[in-house]
């Protein structure tokens, strides 16, 4: 078993196979040994992990991605598919869901990662820059014209 | 606002799951995201089809050849000759400014180019600057002619290479100019594609007709590779691989990482071939002369009952995924058999052809059903390729019947983890994804997608699985 300790100040003890999904513990477990110290996560909170954790317990017998699918992986980048189980995980508000992905990328967890940033790519796939800026809270800061003239320079993207 | 909180490495992945479309909105919408988005990511991937319109060719013309930057962000280029745009001898003007705006791209890693043999005879410089991109490690040629391979034939260190002639060429003009390809490519070629070439494995392997003879003998040397070789049927001629791996039966099979490494540079054309994707007889052809012993993923076109039968004497029992490609009559006999035959296998796709409107696809996916049950299989996908249906009728007599055969399937298969289900019509794609849990519940969704995206998903599921079931 693996004792974390989150920002807050909260610790969760998790099977081995569990934690080891983030190569970031994997890499400390390795480096430690065999230690009852509890690992601190200084950039994670409590709520947070708790989710992070239930993905890594779903998904704790798979196999690890290789270095051959990291290869494999620009085949497959414009695929926004995400799976039964990992669509239900990350129905979250948006806040979560930043810091889901921001926790992933810290605990260098890659499969969470990407069904992260997956999510954020459906919800932009096929927007308008208005409805952009009314999903993300955005203000928009260009004239009408600087607007036209990205437009206008790249004329080649827009949808045809 | 939210996004911001995410690091530039996290937003790039995000985009990069985006087409230019999209990617265009969000530079659109504010400052912030525009300098995310453009020029790296913008450009990373460009992409124009049959509707791309002249001007827009004319844009992107203008656009890199004025910004560097966005130039040298260029990694992948789709290119396919727009529509109402007739090839003739001399390129209309957006096709001549966009053929020299590729002499700027530096950078670029994978081309696809479609009627290529179009653009050649416009005498686009599009081809020209081709040959010197540096970095340069995939190429797909559609439609592809011998006057084009006599161009490209000098690209060296592609990782992938994919060749599909034109239906006018003959396929043997084209053998020395392949050849040469694939031995300037000869450390680095992990995937080979050939559709309707004609190619003789003898013929690429034998001294007498290589400019590469006598003492400066080099062979083609690949590692692992994939392999895919479609023949027209109408010149079918049996491809002889005899000599293809003429090394490779020296050392146990297949070749250990230090046997590689102490070969002589001049031997084994191939140590192990991972996946092939052919007909019954390539197939076998291949695995007799020694090929096979790594096998882990086969797909066969044109399968024929007889044909599945027969392979059970090839097919290596370490098999994990077997994808099979046939007309009706494909009888449950095979399924049957593949327990004794491959007992590993993990991923099963029959890619189903109904040219009869009134077949009962359901029906044959209820033979299936019966005959795969005593496979451990994780992963089962049908397509059915319905060109003439609407989408109602899909939904109506085939999405809908699917549920009790699925929920039997993963009752009798404990290991069953995805059943796809798929049904092209001519515009779109219908699928039907089931996921089944430990448990044996089973979740499903009905998506509809464009074509295009749908082969996209198609492409995504195979490659999900591959890396699932293929170490």
């Amino acid at each position: 078993m693996v004792n974390l300790v989150t920002s807050d100040n909260e610790s969760f003890t998790v099977e081995k196979a569990v934690a080891s999904r983030s190569v970031l513990i994997k890499n400390m477990l390795e480096d430690v040994g065999e230690s009852d110290q509890p690992i601190p996560l200084p950039n994670v909170t409590a709520s947070v992990l708790k989710k992070v954790l239930e993905y890594c317990d779903h998904h704790k017998n798979e196999p690890m991605p290789t270095s051959e699918d990291l290869a494999a992986e620009d085949t497959r980048k414009r695929t926004t598919d995400i799976g039964e189980w990992d669509q239900k995980f990350i129905q979250v508000d948006q806040e979560m869901l930043f810091e889901i992905i921001l926790a992933a990328n810290y605990l260098d967890i890659k499969p969470l990662l990407d069904v992260g940033c997956k999510t954020v790519a459906n919800m932009i796939k096929g927007k308008t820059p208005e409805e952009i800026r009314k999903l993300f809270n955005i203000v928009n800061d260009f004239t009408p014209e600087e607007e036209a003239q990205i437009k206008k320079e790249n004329e080649w993207a827009e949808d045809r | 606002m939210m996004l911001d909180v995410l690091p530039y490495d996290v937003l790039a992945a995000v985009f990069a799951h985006l087409r230019p479309q999209s990617l265009l909105a969000a530079a659109c919408s504010c400052r912030a995201l525009r300098a995310v988005v453009t020029p790296k990511l913008l450009f990373a991937r460009v992409i124009f089809s049959e509707s791309t319109a002249p001007h827009q060719l004319a844009s992107f013309a203008g656009h890199v050849r004025a910004d560097p930057l966005a130039a040298h962000a260029v990694r992948h280029l789709e290119f396919c000759l727009p529509k109402g745009v007739h090839p003739a001898k001399n390129a209309p003007p957006p096709l001549v400014l966009f053929g020299d705006a590729m002499a700027a791209l530096r950078e670029l890693r994978s081309i696809v180019l479609s009627g290529v043999d179009h653009l050649f005879r416009m005498k686009m410089p599009l081809l020209a600057s081709l040959a010197s991109q540096k970095h340069l490690q995939s190429i797909t040629l559609r439609d592809c002619s011998v006057e084009s391979l006599i161009f490209l034939r000098h690209i060296v260190n592609l990782r992938y290479i994919s060749i599909s002639m034109s239906p006018t060429e003959t396929p043997v003009c084209s053998q020395p100019y392949i050849k040469d390809l694939l031995l300037g490519s000869r450390s680095t070629l992990q995937v080979l594609r050939l559709d309707s070439v004609g190619i003789d494995l003898d013929f690429l392997s034998s001294p007498s007709s290589s400019r590469y003879s006598g003492q400066d003998l080099v062979w083609p040397r690949v590692h692992t590779l994939d392999l895919a070789v479609y023949l027209p049927k109408a010149r079918a001629r049996e491809p002889n691989f005899a000599h293809a791996f003429p090394a490779a039966r020296r050392f146990s099979s297949p070749l250990s990482d230090d046997d590689w490494a102490a070969a002589p540079h001049n031997a084994p054309f191939i140590a192990h071939i991972a996946s092939i994707e052919t007909t019954c007889r390539v197939m076998n052809a291949t695995i007799t002369s020694g090929g096979g012993g790594a096998l882990r993923r086969v797909v066969i076109r044109n399968a024929t009952t007889c044909e599945v039968l027969d392979m059970r004497d090839y097919i290596p029992r370490s098999l994990r995924h077997l994808t099979l490609t046939t007309g009706n009559d494909l009888s449950p006999v095979c399924f049957a058999q593949l327990a004794d035959v491959a007992p590993d296998l993990r991923f099963l796709h029959a890619i189903l052809f109904s040219k009869d409107v009134n077949a009962n696809p359901m029906k044959r996916f209820h033979t299936l059903v019966d005959s795969i049950s005593t496979l451990r299989l994780e992963y089962v996908a049908v397509t059915w390729y319905m060109l003439g249906y609407t989408a109602n009728f899909i939904k109506e007599h085939h999405a809908r019947c699917a549920g009790p055969y699925v929920e039997q399937l993963g009752r009798l298969i404990p290991t069953l983890r995805i059943v796809s289900l798929r049904w092209f019509s001519l515009r779109k794609d219908y699928r039907r994804v089931e996921e089944v849990d430990a448990h044996g519940a089973v979740t499903s969704r009905f998506v509809e997608l464009p074509l295009e995206e749908g082969l996209e998903a198609e492409s995504y599921y195979d490659s999900r699985c591959d890396s699932e079931s293929c170490y």
